[in-house]
């Protein structure tokens, strides 16, 4: 698995600042990059695939050489486009097979290599059928073929969900998991679905305004609200906020359970203590996991610090 | 989805400079994977087909019953098109506009003029440049391409007819009178088709669908013919019309490679026409294909 820097990267179309000073490593592994529309994402897969160049800042492959060309970082890179897209008059043989020769494989190569990646897909019995007849899912997972059959180490998928009934999405993200899990791929996994990347990935960016404003691993940006907790006491009638106040904030969630947050420095001995010392007794205490859509909404919701010119 | 026999790859990347023949082997194919495209194929050729009979009659290879077709020998009643022994022979039906318009006009609609207005429509652009092809190595491909299916018929076809003549004939005379001029006449062709077909697929690269591309180029093959006879006819200056017309621009660019005999045409009218157009179309098509456009 190699792992992909991006330092002080910025990115402009004309007058246009479309990444403005990003840097950011996709670690090892399955990386979600999250952001709304016109965040970024492209502009940061664009330039990793080097069909744009960036006006600062450099990025590195960690298994290749500093300032490799475009062509020979491509040749480590799949990439799956996120627009239906195919050859016009291929069969899914035909397509794949050729893009892994436009890749650099030898005729022969490309060929055995095709057989294998269409047969990992599900796509085995379908390979002679033209592209034009596929279903939307088909289309995915040929695209999806076509990403690996020059064996790249690390795999841009964008959308790969897009378009897929229930079935077919669970299948493809078994599929993402498995090449990163067990086949040693590094995937940057580009979606606006925040399910898929819990489901599949082990970190997650999140880009706004072409800055990162949240990044980490999936248990660090879930479980970064670690000091809230969700508790119950003994009495009933106990007033947790006043006995608290020293300790935590306390919201009441209005089932006979409050919510509270610690304060800085203050610990969870701290706070079964304070409840002691007031006369109650902690029943139950849950700590609260934000879901990866909070925090996505909370971050994307903090302004980043606007760039010098947009 | 599975797992089984899936593993982890090895080979010997072939050099940048050697990827684009994939696509062009592929691209010169294109016309014979339907039925359909093999039957267009079949229909160009008939006039190929047509020379080859009368060759093999004028050469009494065919002979109908009683009826003898003997070969033409040079007199001043002779048509140097129907003489087997001249080159005009064999390259006539291919400048001239019919048959040789027609089926250049044919064939390069159906494969140059669609070629890269395709990719695009279905975004196979995103999947060539994401690869370890450059837009100019995938125009390049393209071209080369079209070029090796026109030139099936603009040359093969020609070389094919003569070099049946050669061997049929009774002696070694006509090899020897003709070969010289031959190689002229031939590379005369490579360049015209070159140029023809590179205007179609810039064309081809400029438009966002393939209706629109062989419109296009039908209409400026067939419109600047008919502008350059219009005007040629008007203005009394014949030599206009094969120096606007594309078509005629590049039968006059032949037969000066192969030295032979024409009038009412000014050469360097064709070859300004002909590059003018080329480097026309170039710069916008080097703009239009560029790699930031492969992702949306």
């Amino acid at each position: 698995m190699i792992s992909v820097t991006l330092e002080n990267v910025t990115i402009r179309y004309g007058a246009h600042t479309a990444v403005e000073n990003l840097s950011v490593t996709f670690e090892p592994g399955a990386v979600g990059l999250l952001g709304r529309n016109g965040a970024g994402k492209s502009s940061v897969l664009k330039a990793l695939l080097g069909l744009v160049r960036p006006v600062s800042g450099r990025m590195r492959f960690s298994d290749l050489p500093d300032g490799a060309a475009a062509t020979e970082v491509r040749a480590h890179v799949g990439y799956m486009p996120e627009r239906d897209a195919h050859l016009p008059q291929a069969t899914g043989f035909e397509m794949v097979s050729l893009l892994g020769m436009l890749s650099g494989m030898p005729r022969r190569d490309a060929w055995r290599r095709t057989h294998e990646v269409l047969y990992l897909v599900g796509l085995d019995e379908q390979r002679y059928r033209p592209v034009s007849g596929y279903s939307a899912g088909m289309r995915q997972k040929v695209k999806l073929a076509a990403a690996l059959v020059h064996d790249p180490r690390v795999l841009f998928l964008d959308e790969p969900t897009n378009g897929l009934d229930p079935g077919g999405r669970v299948e493809m993200l078994r599929l993402v998991r498995q090449l990163s899990k067990e086949l040693g791929k590094s995937v940057v996994f580009s979606t606006h679905i925040l399910q898929d990347v819990e489901a599949v990935c082990d970190a997650a960016i999140v880009m706004e305004k072409g800055l990162v404003v949240a990044k980490g691993s999936l248990q660090e940006l879930t479980g970064s609200a670690s000091r809230e907790h969700k508790i119950a006491v003994e009495p009933k009638g106990l007033d947790l906020v006043e006995c608290l106040r020293e300790v935590a904030q306390v919201r009441a969630d209005g089932e006979g359970r409050h919510a509270v947050t610690l304060r800085q420095n203050a610990t969870l001995a701290d706070l079964f203590g304070a409840v002691r010392c007031a006369g109650g007794v902690v029943r139950s205490l849950v700590p609260h996991r934000r879901t990866l859509e909070e925090v996505f909404l909370s971050a994307v919701a903090t302004e980043p610090s606007p760039p010098e010119t947009r | 989805m599975n797992t089984l026999r899936y593993r982890v790859d090895s080979f010997r990347p072939v050099p940048a400079v050697r990827r684009w023949w994939p696509l062009a082997a592929r691209e010169f194919l294109s016309l014979f994977r339907t039925r359909w495209g093999l039957a267009m194929f079949f229909l160009c050729s008939v006039p190929g087909i047509g020379r080859l009979v009368m060759l093999l009659i004028g050469f009494g290879v065919v002979r109908f019953g009683q009826m003898r077709a003997p070969l033409p020998r040079r007199g001043p009643g002779t048509l140097p098109e129907l003489d087997p022994l001249r080159v005009e022979f064999y390259i006539d039906p291919v400048l001239d506009v019919m048959p040789g318009m027609i089926v250049v006009l044919l064939l390069s609609s159906l494969v140059t003029a669609r070629a890269i207005a395709r990719d695009r429509m279905t975004n196979a652009l995103e999947l060539y440049w994401t690869r370890g092809i450059s837009p100019r190595a995938y125009l390049f491909a393209k071209w080369l391409g079209s070029f090796m299916l026109v030139s099936l018929l603009t040359v093969a076809v020609p070389f094919v007819l003569w070099l049946t003549a050669v061997l049929l004939a009774d002696d070694w005379s006509l090899l020897t009178e003709t070969a010289a001029q031959f190689g002229l006449v031939l590379t005369g062709l490579l360049l015209a088709t070159a140029v023809w077909t590179g205007i179609c697929i810039l064309i081809s690269a400029l438009c966002s669908s393939a209706n629109t591309a062989m419109v296009l180029w039908s209409m400026l093959l067939v419109g600047s013919s008919a502008l350059g006879a219009v005007l040629g006819t008007l203005l009394r200056e014949p030599w206009l019309a094969s120096s606007i017309s594309v078509w005629g621009a590049g039968a006059v660019i032949v037969r000066t490679v192969a030295g032979m005999p024409q009038a009412n045409v000014y050469v360097p009218g064709a070859v300004f026409v002909l590059g003018g157009l080329i480097a026309l179309l170039l710069l916008p098509v080097l703009r239009r294909l560029r790699l930031a456009e492969a992702i949306a």
